[in-house]
């Protein structure tokens, strides 16, 4: 494991221009460029706002609800972008991988990089929010790092183990994108936790995912700390599913070009 | 300058597992037992039929796959050019695409930077780098790429058929460029089905038949051998006619491998007896570097429909090196050859050594005055 990361640190270089190049190729030739970085959350915020704020209203706490659900659809989009981008990042550069070798993780590693990327960009968009409504933030902020470090650590793993998957079986691109609407479901991405009756929640929570992402929420809206140990659950969870994918991956790598 | 091995192949075999639909699962060994290695400098052609190893031997080589059995030991960095400007995007400019393609090639920042102009230059897109490379024609990103691959700092550059683009100027510019890499201690490998670029450029050549390797030897060996057992498989039965060996003799009869006084006689024999077209025997005398010099047509002779046939060349006029005898039955009506066979080499000799690159075919009867 060791010697992988330093040959990945050897290629940084392929690394930082890939992921460069998947930005580029995003936002070249398309009409309305960054503008997207606002379009793309502002729909999702507007429809979930009609659903569950006039339609179905979900109990939120006082929190407005266009905050609360930007604040679930953040993290959400990351992974489920992520992930989306991630699980054919090996199979569309069929092209690539058998002519020239290069550590192939960068692949999937510059998709995560990539939806870092907007995340960034969409956690600005959440602080004006927060703003706007005079609402959320605090000391607890100090604890957005960890999350989002635990929460990078899970999409990696999540897009290592599928984008090899992808490769040893073609159902494994035809399966993530169901997998991941049936997962928005299963998050509280636009329902807090709170609304999950008590004796599902443990199961629910064995979700990291779930975890993470009420974490998220607590420490940026509600000014609250995470709960402390379906935090450490969720982080040790992510923790110990990169390092497995990445064995994992590393292990059939040598076997790309051949499946191709 | 030392030598410092670059490449090699210990017991190396790699297998494929071909799936299929309806039935079990196959194995095919694309690779078996290949044992070589290769210092600094060397140029080494791979010849030998499509599907014989050839591709898989440069794959290896490049570490996008690994042996099943046995080991590869490569000096890095590798500059593979199985397929020219891999990773080209084409909603990219030809700028950010160098980029990317120079950094897969392990230049750095700072080195894609240096050369950039030169690289630019190289292919000949000074106009055009700032466009699309959608835009460009096929030759113009092949140019870009090949300009990107033989600027990078590679001790080992893998070239797989690639060496056909760009018009004939831009052909020389690639080969006066590989020669500058190769007197700099890169070591080539290539792979090139133009036995021109195997016998001009490589200075040792590896012939693989189903994946074996059956020959390390020099490039005009390994072309021989190659053209030999080419035509063993295509001859025997073709329409009906064979050839048997072609042999090369001294006007004596004695089996000879140099020829001093420039005179030969050379036997076919040779079997027609169920062609159901008319045919004639023809011999060919082909330089080393692939020059057809003499030609011999069997014309007006009554020929049996089987034999050996005899041919005496009195004063063969040619300059110093080595050449064989290529013969074939043809057609008589389109001068298709239905069946080829090659003699061994031999060498003829003289007071003008053509390998010191004078060039020519012939010497005349000559007499100079001086007024």
């Amino acid at each position: 494991m060791g010697q992988n990361i330093l040959a990945l640190w050897r290629a940084r270089d392929i690394l930082f221009t890939w992921t460069v190049r998947e930005i580029k190729v995003r936002y070249t030739d398309t009409k309305l460029g960054l503008a997207w970085i606002v379009i793309y959350p502002a729909a999702w915020v507007i429809l979930f706002t009609l659903l569950f704020s006039h339609l179905v209203p979900v109990p939120v706490q006082g929190v407005p609800y266009p905050l609360f659900v930007m604040s679930g659809l953040v993290p959400w989009f990351f992974f489920s972008n992520t992930v989306s981008n991630a699980v054919s990042s090996l199979k569309n550069n069929a092209n690539l991988i058998p002519k020239v070798y290069f550590p192939r993780e960068i692949l999937p590693l510059g998709s995560v990089l990539v939806g870092l990327l907007d995340l960034t960009l969409y956690l600005l968009l959440l602080l004006v929010t927060m703003l706007f409504y005079r609402f959320g933030g605090g000391h607890t902020l100090v604890m957005l790092l960890p999350v989002v470090v635990c929460m990078a650590a899970l999409t990696l793993a999540i897009s290592l183990l599928t984008s090899r998957l992808a490769l040893f079986q073609r159902e494994v691109q035809l399966l993530v994108p169901m997998a991941l609407q049936f997962l928005m479901y299963m998050l509280p991405v636009f329902y807090p936790v709170e609304i999950v009756p008590a004796r599902f929640r443990t199961i629910y929570m064995l979700n990291p995912m779930a975890s993470l992402m009420d974490a998220f929420r607590r420490i940026l809206i509600y000014g609250r700390w995470p709960d402390w140990g379906t935090f450490r659950y969720g982080a040790t969870v992510s923790i110990g599913l990169l390092v497995f994918a990445y064995w994992d991956f590393k292990r059939a790598e040598p076997e790309f070009a051949d499946r191709l | 300058m030392s030598e410092v091995t670059t490449i090699r192949f210990e017991g190396v075999s790699k297998r494929y597992r071909q799936r299929h639909a309806h039935e079990a699962d196959s194995d095919l060994w694309s690779l078996r037992d290949i044992d070589f290695s290769c210092v600094q400098g060397e140029v080494l052609g791979l010849v030998g039929r499509n599907g014989c190893g050839k591709s898989t031997l440069l794959k290896l080589a490049a570490g996008v796959t690994v042996p099943t059995l046995g080991r590869v030991t490569t000096t890095k960095p590798i500059a593979p050019m199985l397929e020219l400007g891999a990773g080209f995007h084409p909603d990219l400019t030809g700028r950010e695409n160098i980029r990317l393609n120079g950094s897969l090639l392990g230049m750095g920042r700072k080195l894609t930077q240096a050369q950039f102009d030169e690289i630019v230059s190289f292919a000949e897109l000074e106009q055009h780098v700032d466009t699309p490379v959608k835009h460009y024609s096929s030759g113009m990103s092949a140019r870009l790429g090949f300009a990107v691959a033989v600027h990078s700092p590679a001790r080992l550059l893998l070239v797989d058929e690639v060496l056909s683009v760009g018009d004939k100027l831009f052909q020389q510019k690639c080969l006066a460029r590989m020669h500058q890499l190769r007197d700099q201690g890169t070591t080539i490998v290539l792979v090139s089905h133009d036995d021109a670029w195997i016998r001009n450029f490589c200075t040792r050549a590896l012939l693989f038949d189903a994946g074996r390797m059956v020959a390390d030897t020099t490039p005009v060996e390994a072309l021989r051998e190659y053209d030999l057992r080419l035509y063993k498989d295509q001859g025997q039965t073709a329409q009906g006619v064979s050839l048997g060996s072609v042999k090369v003799f001294d006007p004596a009869g004695a089996a000879i491998g140099s020829v001093p006084d420039a005179a030969i006689k050379i036997r076919i024999e040779y079997d027609a007896r169920e062609a159901r077209r008319d045919w004639v025997l023809v011999a060919h005398i082909r330089r080393e570097d692939g020059i057809y010099t003499v030609l011999c047509i069997a014309e007006g002779a009554t020929m049996p429909v089987m034999g050996t046939a005899v041919l005496d060349v009195e004063q063969l006029r040619l300059v110093v090196g080595r050449y064989c005898v290529e013969a074939s039955i043809e057609d008589a009506a389109t001068h298709e050859a239905l069946v080829t066979r090659v003699s061994d080499p031999f060498y003829v000799d003289g007071p003008f050594d053509a390998r010191r690159g004078y060039p020519g075919i012939v010497r005349v009867d000559q007499r100079w005055t001086f007024e």
